[in-house]
């Protein structure tokens, strides 16, 4: 029978990546259907991954953004446009 | 500053091969910070700007062979992803494993667990049930970074590229050249420091 302790200490993430064999899964699986301490600890560790992805990015600064778009715009007119108009 | 719509990819596309300067700021603005935070988890902050740079060049490059399978994002991140990779492997740099022997390996002290295995006492209920909620705490977004910034590079970048870029663990493997095994225990040790920066900030308000 898997304690709280393997599940928590070695199984936890392993299983939220779907990294656990089929046999430890349900082992898994069946603890948390009877362990509320467990189910609890596995919505928290889950709320931890959502932060994470959720953490958003500060937008670029502007003249940092219009500098790069211009490189890129002057490129791009390198490669398609007419050799003769540039 | 007028809040900006949400370009989509087909109209942006278009607009950037009939070379409209002002899509370029769309598409940069839109992509430009989330590839640098990708890039300096994997090749770390000093290298980062110019591998994004490299990848800008090159998917302009590639733009007439975009076909809109994916979308524009997936594409971006994996020419990038691709720039990352090459430079890694160049750089020959490593990513250090010294963190990976024997050392906090479980999430909680052991104490936290009865001889038996059980909880010696139930995790501690948390006030805060949401993301949204927790993110929306100027002190929590401070902690947050904070304990990011404690962690190993190597816990930092597994844990970036899995739980920030959503990459498989094959993918990580692949692109840092580290073993399952090991992108495992440094996702464990990572997300175990975050928890319990959480439970902790949960419990006092602070970290």
């Amino acid at each position: 029978m898997l304690t709280c302790r393997e599940l928590v200490q070695t199984l936890a993430t392993d299983y939220l990546d779907v990294q656990l064999t089929w046999r430890e899964r349900a082992a898994v699986r069946f603890h948390l259907l009877i362990c509320n301490h467990c189910r609890r600890f596995m919505r928290q560790m889950a709320l931890v991954r959502s932060l994470l992805a959720r953490r958003s990015e500060p937008p670029p600064a502007e003249p940092e953004v219009q500098e790069i778009a211009q490189r890129l715009y002057r490129q791009q007119q390198g490669l398609t446009g007419d050799p003769k108009n540039s | 500053m007028t809040p900006r719509k949400p370009v989509d990819d087909a109209t942006l596309v278009a607009r950037l091969r009939a070379g409209e300067p002002a899509a370029f700021e769309d598409l940069v603005r839109q992509h430009h910070g989330a590839m640098k935070r990708a890039a300096a988890a994997i090749i770390g902050e000093a290298q980062a700007e110019e591998v994004v740079q490299d990848a800008w060049l090159a998917a302009i490059r590639s733009l007439p062979s975009f076909e809109g399978r994916s979308t524009l994002k997936t594409w971006l991140f994996s020419i990038l992803l691709n720039e990352a990779r090459g430079r890694l492997r160049k750089a020959k740099r490593e990513i250090r494993m010294e963190d990976c022997g024997a050392g906090d390996e479980g999430l909680f002290a052991p104490d936290r667990f009865l001889g038996d295995g059980h909880w010696a006492q139930e995790p501690r209920l948390w006030h805060e049930q949401s993301p949204e909620a927790l993110l929306s705490h100027e002190d929590f977004l401070r902690c947050l970074e904070l304990v990011l910034d404690m962690l190993s590079e190597a816990q930092r970048s597994v844990l970036t590229l899995r739980e920030y870029q959503g990459l498989e663990l094959a993918q990580i493997c692949n692109i840092l050249s580290i073993s399952a095994a090991n992108v495992r225990v440094l996702l464990h040790r990572a997300r175990a420091r975050v928890y319990a920066m959480v439970d902790q900030f949960e419990e006092t308000g602070t970290c």
